[in-house]
């Protein structure tokens, strides 16, 4: 391209005109940077135009800068406004969050205790039904065996009846000679005096032999284990002082059976 | 005509200015410029009161948007008459919607040259001196296409001249204007560039 033709072509004027489209603009800008004459050929047009415009001022209308001024200074100080109003609004918001968070801590920590209470309440009962399900083991245990004891073949029962003392009381004492066990059934015997205590004997040819004392008060039912004595004729119960006697009291034999 | 030297170093100093979001500079640009620049838009806008909306919004426009001026490729003056020509014609575009075309609406004030003749009995004597020089064609001419924002066929339409010859026309009716502004347009061009560049190297 010569640039001097592309001068003379008046293309430059109409750009600096302002009749251009957009692309023959990035053309003519793009020649301007390649060729320095077209630069100044474009200043020169500029200047002469701008010069002549100038000549042609006429004075606006007063007031006019100011209301730029002002314009620029309102949009300055809104611009300024509502960076601090956005950020008061931001500081609300923190503190809103900020107490909805404590709000939300305090419910949780006394919905947390009130759990806590409860599941010691619940640790506590559970560990109450835990004991009572032991002991209710242990009883079944006990009458299992006693169950099977007294089931079992072998197993002999002798009725002891009131003597004159005491004729509505009756006891039984059962024995098994296979497995050498004996169990006291303490039936209808009075409750004793707190510093005596019921001691079962067996009669053994003739002569009394301790088969331990026993306590028979309301908590105390049914079975009780005692000693086994072998080849007895007779079972009694004396009443002795506490901790039994080396030989039975006979004036206070509560109950004797025969076998 | 005032030397071009000032006008340079008050180019810079308002470019400087606005560039750094400085409101003096919006007080320079208007104290120098506000005259031609009204006298542009009001030959477009021919209304007083629209002329002076279309300044001050040209003028926040130049603020706001003052980023995108890029001085390598062209004159302040140039890009902000581009602005204010944009604005007046959006203006007159939105008013004239109801009233009917600009071309059939203006040609008449044109050519009887009211204008011209206020060009001719203006007080002032540089534009007078400049005025007397040039032929009537090429006042017009300029008138049209830098005045009036003509197009190149509006032009060839209002004279009655070929399409094909409103290019060279206005090259040559132009380069008639800066033989009539005289060596001083093209000393200033030098100027302009010893200035800027005794300034770019003592670094501003």
């Amino acid at each position: 391209m010569d640039p001097k033709t592309y001068i003379a072509s008046g293309i430059l004027e109409q750009y600096v005109l302002g009749k251009l489209s957009s692309e023959q603009m990035e053309e003519v800008e793009q020649n301007a940077t390649q060729y320095p004459e077209i630069k100044e050929e474009i200043e020169a047009i500029e200047l002469a135009l701008e010069e002549y415009a100038l000549l042609h001022g006429q004075t606006p209308p007063p007031g006019v800068l100011s209301t730029i001024l002002q314009t620029v200074d309102e949009r300055g100080a809104q611009a300024q406004l509502k960076g601090k109003s956005s950020s008061r609004t931001l500081l609300v918001i923190t503190w809103v969050l900020f107490f909805a968070a404590a709000l939300g801590w305090l419910y949780a920590y006394q919905q947390n205790r009130t759990w806590e209470d409860k599941v010691a309440a619940l640790s506590t009962e559970l560990n109450t039904i835990e004991t009572a399900c032991d002991n209710i083991q242990e009883e079944r245990d006990r009458l299992q065996q006693e169950l099977e004891f007294l089931r079992n073949p072998d197993t002999r029962n002798t009725r002891m009846n009131g003597t004159d003392l005491s004729p509505e009381a009756i006891a039984s004492v059962f024995y098994n000679p296979a497995s050498e066990a004996s169990l006291l059934d303490v039936g209808s015997l009075p409750v004793p005096p707190s510093d005596q205590q019921y001691q079962l004997w067996a009669i053994v040819d003739g002569a009394p032999v301790s088969m331990g004392v026993f306590e028979v008060n309301t908590d105390t039912s049914g079975l009780q284990p005692v000693a086994y004595v072998e080849n007895a004729q007779a079972y009694a119960v004396t009443l002795e002082p506490r901790g039994g006697s080396e030989t039975p009291t006979l004036e206070q034999m509560y109950v004797i059976g025969e076998i | 005509m005032p030397t071009t030297k000032p006008r340079t170093a008050l180019e810079t100093e308002i470019i400087e200015l606005l560039s750094g979001k400085n409101q003096r500079g919006i007080t320079l640009l208007y104290e120098h410029y506000s005259p031609a620049l009204y006298n542009i838009i009001l030959r477009i806008v021919q209304s007083e009161e629209i002329a002076e909306e279309t300044l001050q919004d040209s003028f926040l426009k130049i603020w706001d948007n003052f980023s995108k001026y890029d001085p390598e490729k062209g004159r302040l003056f140039t890009w902000m008459v581009r602005i204010c020509r944009n604005l007046a014609i959006d203006k007159i575009r939105s008013s004239q919607f109801k009233k009917g075309n600009r071309t059939e609406s203006i040609p008449d004030s044109v050519y009887n040259s009211d204008s011209l003749s206020e060009e001719l009995n203006t007080s002032d004597p540089g534009l007078r001196k400049v005025i007397s020089k040039m032929d009537d064609k090429t006042r017009v001419l300029i008138e049209l296409l830098y005045f009036k924002d003509y197009t190149q066929r509006e032009v060839s339409d209002a004279l009655d001249i070929p399409l094909g010859t409103v290019k060279s026309r206005s090259r040559k009716a132009i380069q008639v204007l800066r033989q009539v502004l005289g060596n001083e347009g093209f000393l200033s061009a030098i100027f302009i560039t010893m200035f800027e560049t005794i300034k770019r190297y003592f670094g501003s």
